[in-house]
């Protein structure tokens, strides 16, 4: 008898639980919803990582100066989101030139002397700005390359 | 002495019935049937007639009957003990007293003994003078009962019965104190004796049987002569 | 245990209760959680599909990281519907009826995974539909990153609540009439079951207080029905069978009777002339007399042997007939033992005045076999005592003898009952005391034996004052 009750209790629980509107956990859907950016795309570090910021600037004479505002550093807006960049002011100025598919960055400073984050900055920025083609970073006999931007977050 | 009338249609039992008997004295003349006992009636006489209830032929009551319109003798039945109905009949066709079959011949002596002083009256009172209970006259010296002055026939017992309870007017006799009276029986007796009795009684001296004047009921302890309501 | 104690009635009613609350309630349930799953589902879909059609209608991004201009143009642009919104950038936000605290921290953490993601909580007990997504950019091979804006919505669910109430409704009284109907099935089973079952206990007990003629009616040809015909069956057999053993007793009752009625005739016979063997005994020599005496003694033992069988035939056949009259008790046990000569060898307690209406001749019939039983197997002095009370008059007759083994007590009103199996039966064993006490029962009345202190069996008769009923 005692069981039963338990059985008939257990039973009655079930269909109470499944009762009204009940608070979930998180639920996945699928993909987040994307956006065009009209403002110059940049890589700067943020969180250790490569990070997109975009300026609402009016559209470059060279493309190769896209770099330069990279070696230029972050802005006061981006340094007080807690945007910093490790690409040194020192690679200015620079020269882009398209082989086929990929890209040559050209640098005035030493590519060896980069860091890992500073190459993958020039290289995803590079990428944002003239296509998906490999990048070469190349300085006076030294080249680094090609590269393609890692996947972000 | 006296003689005794016996019908019998059993040969063992009238035997013995009649050796008991004569040696107690009586006379006795044994009969099979009750039409031989009649006839013998018509030519003889006798003092008390011995009747077996269960007869070939003529049955006892009839036998009862036809003795009694014609005479006043006692009438002592012979009857078996499962047979009360037919008790109730026998004294209602006019026998006096029963005995049970099968019966020791002093019991049967006893009865004879009782009934036949019944009838020699010995028991009267001494008083001479006739006493008048409304219609009634009650000669105690003679044993003569008339009623409107026409002398009523009445039976030995039912005689006995009637001096016994106008003796004393109005007084209740329980049927006990009646039957150690009447019947020299008392509390060993069967009360339906006196009521066959007192019916009997009733027929002849009451004018409406039904509800009777001088022989009243008393329910609950028994009869009483009178009281007679003074016109 | 408690099931058991139930009985049928209520085992059905159970059954049926249970059988049918608990279809209507999977039934019922199933449906219900289906409906509540898609009705849930539509509205979450629609809100999340409108919340990401929104998104993807926005105004290009000008500026990361964004000015709080630019957020709050975001903001308004997906707040535009009635449902408040919020939009965040580290620790930049913008919202619309919506603070970055009403965030549930599991939906923010799983917003950066950059696929919508959304959250039912409930906030002051209604239902919201928390939904949040990152703001991707579109990448120039094709691809998405994330650009660090989030965007919350807030879609309350009331009215899917309402809906969802309104269908456990429905289910409650769904639930409810099916009660109602399996109560009201249960009813009518039980009594379609139980009904022949009561009739047949009815004919059961009425068999067993002795109806050997009750049947049960038999309806059918369900198991009840095999029941009904097994237990007909039985009765009947059971009815035959006692049918059999009473014609047999009452075969037997009657011979004895006839055989008693025809003794009867030889035995008035030789009862007529005891009298005159007695006499002539004395005058035989030796033997002679002896044997005469002998035959005169036993035809009168024979003679009232015969007597009492046909009487306790009569109380057998119930023909007995009782002739009652108003008797003084007193004066007729004074008769009695008068009639019998013990009136010196009994010593009496006999009030005058107590009445009652019986049967002169059964009466003594009765006080003749207790003062006389008390005579022969008990010691002296003998005592015979009248009292009336309530209506009873009671009258006991006791002995100082050794009284009755307990063995004997049980049996003393049988018939032919000997109580010491060396005593010859003419030693008092016979139909005295069985009379004694079927005269007492035909008067309404009660004989019984028992014993008294010290030593000694006492016998009381009871009857009724006023005469049987």
């Amino acid at each position: 008898m005692n069981r039963r009750l338990l059985a008939v209790g257990a039973l009655l629980a079930t269909l109470l639980a499944g009762c009204g509107v009940r608070p979930s956990g998180v639920i996945t859907g699928g993909p987040a919803p994307a956006n065009t950016i009209s403002g110059l795309r940049l890589y700067l570090i943020a969180d250790g990582r490569p990070a997109l910021v975009a300026r609402g600037l009016k559209p470059l004479q060279q493309p190769s100066e896209i770099v330069d505002l990279l070696a230029a550093g972050p802005n006061a807006a981006e340094r007080a989101a807690g945007f910093t960049s490790e690409v040194p002011a020192g690679i200015a100025p620079v020269k882009l030139t398209s082989e086929g598919t990929g890209t040559t960055v050209a640098l005035a400073a030493d590519v060896d002397g980069l860091s890992v984050l500073a190459v993958n900055q020039i290289v995803c920025t590079v990428q944002a700005m003239a296509g998906s083609g490999p990048v070469t970073l190349v300085s006076s006999g030294t080249r680094r390359g090609p590269l393609t931007c890692p996947p972000l977050s | 002495m006296s003689r005794v009338l016996l019908i019998e249609d059993h040969h063992t039992v009238r035997e013995g019935l009649r050796i008991a008997l004569t040696r107690q004295g009586h006379s006795v003349d044994a009969f099979d049937s009750g039409e031989r006992g009649l006839a013998h009636l018509s030519s003889a006489s006798a003092d008390v007639v011995v009747l077996d209830l269960m007869l070939p032929g003529m049955d006892g009551f009839e036998v009862c009957r036809r003795i009694r319109a014609s005479q006043d003798l006692p009438i002592i039945m012979l009857t078996a003990r499962d047979d009360d109905m037919d008790v109730v009949a026998g004294l209602e066709a006019g026998a006096d007293d029963y005995v049970v079959k099968p019966v020791q011949a002093r019991v049967l002596e006893a009865r004879i003994r009782a009934v036949l002083r019944r009838s020699n009256g010995r028991a009267a009172s001494e008083s001479t003078a006739e006493e008048r209970h409304g219609d009634l006259t009650i000669d105690r010296a003679a044993l003569v009962v008339r009623k409107d002055g026409e002398p009523v026939s009445l039976a030995p017992t039912e005689l006995r019965l009637l001096l016994e309870l106008s003796a004393t007017p109005g007084r209740v006799l329980s049927r006990q104190q009646l039957l150690e009276a009447v019947w020299d029986q008392g509390y060993l007796g069967d009360s339906r004796l006196v009521d066959a009795c007192v019916q009997r009684l009733r027929a002849k001296i009451e004018k409406d049987t039904t509800t009777p004047v001088y022989v009243q009921t008393v329910r609950g302890f028994g009869y009483r002569f009178g009281p007679l309501v003074p016109r | 245990m408690t099931g058991w104690a139930l009985g049928l009635r209520g085992r059905l009613l159970l059954a049926f209760a249970v059988l049918g609350l608990s279809t209507t309630a999977l039934v019922a349930g199933v449906s219900y959680w289906q409906a509540r799953t898609v009705i849930l589902q539509k509205a979450q879909d629609a809100a999340v599909v409108s919340l990401v059609d929104e998104v993807s209608r926005l105004a290009p991004v000008r500026e990361l990281p964004p000015s709080q201009a630019e957020l709050e143009s975001i903001a308004s642009a997906v707040s535009e519907g009635p449902d408040p919104a919020l939009v965040r950038y580290g620790n930049l936000s913008a919202g619309d009826g919506l603070a970055a605290v009403d965030v549930p921290p599991q939906l923010h953490r799983a917003v950066t995974e950059g696929r919508v993601v959304w959250q039912r909580i409930s906030v002051d007990g209604v239902p919201v539909l928390a939904i949040g997504t990152e703001l991707m950019a579109d990448k120039r091979d094709g691809g998405t990153e994330p650009t660090g804006i989030e965007i919350y919505r807030a879609h309350p669910l009331a009215e899917e609540q309402h809906s969802i109430d309104q269908l456990a409704a429905l289910a409650w009284s769904t639930g409810a009439a099916s009660l109602v109907l399996a109560v009201l099935l249960a009813l009518l089973a039980a009594r379609g079951v139980l009904r022949p079952v009561s009739e047949l206990g009815r004919a059961a007990r009425r068999l067993g207080e002795g109806d050997l003629q009750s049947r049960a009616t038999v309806r059918g040809g369900d198991e009840l029905a095999g029941v009904a015909q097994i237990f007909n069956q039985t009765a009947e057999r059971l009815e035959r069978q006692v049918g059999e053993l009473r014609r047999m007793e009452a075969d037997a009752r009657r011979f004895v009777a006839d055989v008693s009625h025809e003794l009867r005739t030889p035995l008035a016979a030789m009862t007529a002339v005891t009298d005159v063997l007695d006499e002539e005994s004395a005058k035989l020599p030796g033997d002679a007399g002896k044997a005469a005496r002998l035959v005169s003694q036993e035809t009168q033992n024979l003679a009232q042997l015969v007597e009492d069988l046909i009487e306790i035939s009569r109380f057998d056949a119930g023909t007995a007939a009782l002739t009652v009259d108003d008797l003084d008790i007193a004066a007729a046990v004074r008769a009695t033992l008068r009639s019998r000569g013990w009136t010196d060898r009994v010593s009496t307690d006999l009030p005058d005045g107590v009445t009652a209406r019986l049967d002169p001749r059964r009466l003594d019939v009765v006080l003749a076999n207790m003062v006389g039983n008390a005579l022969r197997h008990g010691a002296p002095p003998v005592t015979v005592e009248l009292r009336a009370t309530n209506g009873w008059v009671v009258v006991t007759v006791a002995d100082h003898g050794p009284g009755l083994a307990p063995t004997v007590l049980d049996h003393v009103f049988d018939r032919f009952y000997k109580a010491d199996s060396a005593r010859s039966r003419s030693d008092g064993a016979g139909l005295g005391l069985a009379i004694a006490l079927e005269n007492a029962k035909l008067h309404g009345g009660t004989l019984v034996a028992g014993n008294r202190e010290p030593h000694g069996a006492v016998f009381t008769l009871v009857l009724p004052q006023d005469g049987v009923s």
